[in-house]
């Protein structure tokens, strides 16, 4: 059985999920707000982990229950490190846009082309991060596909560049 | 009829021949869209620098020939780009153009009136 792909959508709603369902174990499990045996209360931790457990708690619990939310922090702050550097701090030239440039260019620069999108991509995602060079990839890549298109329909004229597209794509 | 039309530069063409000229055997698409960019301050697809450059190889201005694929260009190969001498022709007309005009140019640029 062929493997379903999922939409980028659809992969988004699953890391949602996800991050939620971290967000409520630590919430379960490590309250932001506690109140000691004398009735004094500690908070600890961001907000953003915290529940609000009302119950009296020793003090040498407390410590622990520290010690452990410490981990847990550590735990969350490397699953979203890791979330980060898999979805948004890769280092390769979005594929979309590669693909599209594959269809649409005429043969003659093709690779040419994209081998110096791709050559230039590292050195524009450390100057202007990765959002930006995606972006500016995918710009280089919709305006060489106008350009070399135009040229392409003036030698062949329109009929013949758009017969040249149809053997493309489906070869 | 008369004498045979001579082709005249466009902005573009000359400057892509000059950063051609600049570059020497280095000159291949990200040297060459790099030095266009960094002289101009404009954002150039690089489509339309391969634009022009088709356009000067079928006009005899340059050649071009297939370099050896690199891991860094995700196993693609390089077009390097040489000026030919009717480049180099063309750019000397160009220049020529220009001094004839420059004077009257030059005048007005200063803060002369026309």
């Amino acid at each position: 059985m062929a493997k379903k792909v999922k939409s980028k959508a659809q992969r988004l709603a699953e890391k949602r999920r996800e991050v939620a369902r971290h967000r409520h174990e630590v919430k379960e499990v490590f309250p932001s707000v506690i109140v000691r045996a004398d009735g004094s209360r500690v908070e600890f931790g961001p907000k953003f982990y915290g529940g609000g457990q009302q119950e009296p708690i020793a003090d040498a619990d407390l410590v622990d229950l520290a010690r452990t939310f410490e981990i847990k922090a550590q735990e969350l702050e490397r699953y979203y490190m890791t979330h980060n550097l898999e979805e948004d701090l890769s280092n390769e030239p979005p594929k979309n846009a590669e693909y599209l440039a594959q269809l649409l260019l005429p043969s003659a620069n093709r690779e040419a082309l994209l081998g110096d999108l791709v050559e230039e991509y590292p050195g524009v995602v450390a100057k202007y991060g990765v959002r930006r060079a995606k972006f500016s990839f995918y710009l280089h890549v919709v305006f060489s596909i106008l350009v070399l298109a135009r040229n392409a329909v003036v030698k062949w004229g329109l009929f013949g560049w758009v017969v040249e597209l149809i053997r493309r794509i489906g070869s | 009829m008369g004498k045979q039309k001579k082709e005249l530069l466009g902005e573009l063409e000359e400057i892509i021949l000059l950063a051609l000229m600049k570059l020497g055997s280095e000159s291949y698409g990200v040297p060459i869209h790099q030095t266009v960019e960094e002289a101009t301050g404009r954002f150039i697809s690089i489509g339309s620098i391969y634009a022009t450059l088709d356009r000067l190889e079928r006009s005899g201005f340059v050649s071009s020939r297939i370099g050896d694929p690199t891991a860094e260009r995700g196993g693609r190969a390089k077009k390097f780009f040489k000026v030919e001498g009717a480049g180099m022709l063309a750019l000397k007309e160009a220049e020529q153009i220009r001094r004839a005009i420059a004077p009257r140019r030059r005048w007005q640029l200063e803060g002369g009136r026309a």
